[in-house]
């Protein structure tokens, strides 16, 4: 039976808390919009948005003393595109005083982050994660109809 | 994915010239960069972005910190912004009333001593 679902390219990496891989994943998700849709504007709003989430990834994740990966799950739906960041992170109040100095501390919490990051997606969905840690969801939908 | 950083002086005014991306990795160099340049002495920088292809908030962070402690001495950080996909960042966050932003080097640096 044929599926009446159309393809629906996708990606799913895990890298290791520190700040060289968060480059990595902003453009493994962009050339996961490029691919998919060759006519996307919002490509740069992508990277931006999952630098934005990684980074805060491997900050509350490197505040936890953890070594667990971050996940980057990406998804293009007609132009529309998903990007979940999973870490094993602790929220500031839980790490305890100085886990990490203030000066490398890139957190949601710290900044113009999350700021930033709202002005750009279209759903923010920031949730806990099973077993620990937290869950960015976010979707992003192009500027103008195709 | 790397950050060129290149410093000069013109008319007195210290020019850091960037090319590449800044981002959680690279920004700690950009950051040293300018607390080397105030530490030397400069009050008045201007942060060439023309070539910056990509910047989030980590970037934003280390602008913000230098341009707190040139203030502090009186002196000035002006940018040099001309993709509008990096001016929309300063939008964005409300950073374009912040910080002096220019199209030209020669404007900032003539900006800087005005």
């Amino acid at each position: 039976m044929p599926s009446p679902e159309p393809s629906r390219p996708d990606v799913d990496i895990a890298f290791p808390p520190q700040p060289e891989f968060v480059g990595v994943a902003r453009h493994v998700i962009a050339a996961l919009v490029r691919l998919s849709d060759p006519g996307s504007d919002i490509v740069e709003d992508v990277k931006l948005a999952v630098s934005e989430a990684c980074t805060n990834a491997v900050t509350v994740t490197t505040r936890a003393g953890s070594e667990e990966p971050v996940t980057v799950v990406g998804a293009v739906d007609g132009g529309r595109v998903e990007v979940t960041v999973a870490d094993r992170g602790v929220p500031r109040e839980e790490a305890g005083g100085d886990a990490i100095p203030e000066s490398l501390d890139f957190s949601f919490e710290q900044g113009l982050s999350l700021p930033l990051l709202e002005g750009l997606v279209d759903e923010l969905e920031i949730s806990p994660r099973d077993g620990g840690g937290s869950v960015v969801r976010m979707v992003l939908s192009p500027r103008t109809d195709a | 994915m790397d950050l060129d950083l290149q410093t000069e002086r013109r008319d007195g005014v210290s020019v850091v010239s960037l090319r590449g991306e800044i981002d959680v990795y690279t920004a700690p160099r950009l950051r040293q960069a300018l607390i080397d340049l105030i530490g030397e002495g400069a009050t008045d920088i201007v942060v060439d972005m023309a070539e910056v292809d990509f910047l989030d908030s980590t970037g934003l962070g280390v602008l913000v910190g230098g341009l707190k402690r040139v203030k502090a001495k009186e002196g000035s950080l002006s940018l040099v912004v001309t993709q509008d996909k990096i001016l929309k960042i300063f939008d964005i966050t409300g950073l374009s009333k912040v910080f002096p932003i220019f199209g030209t080097v020669d404007e900032a640096v003539a900006g800087s001593k005005a």
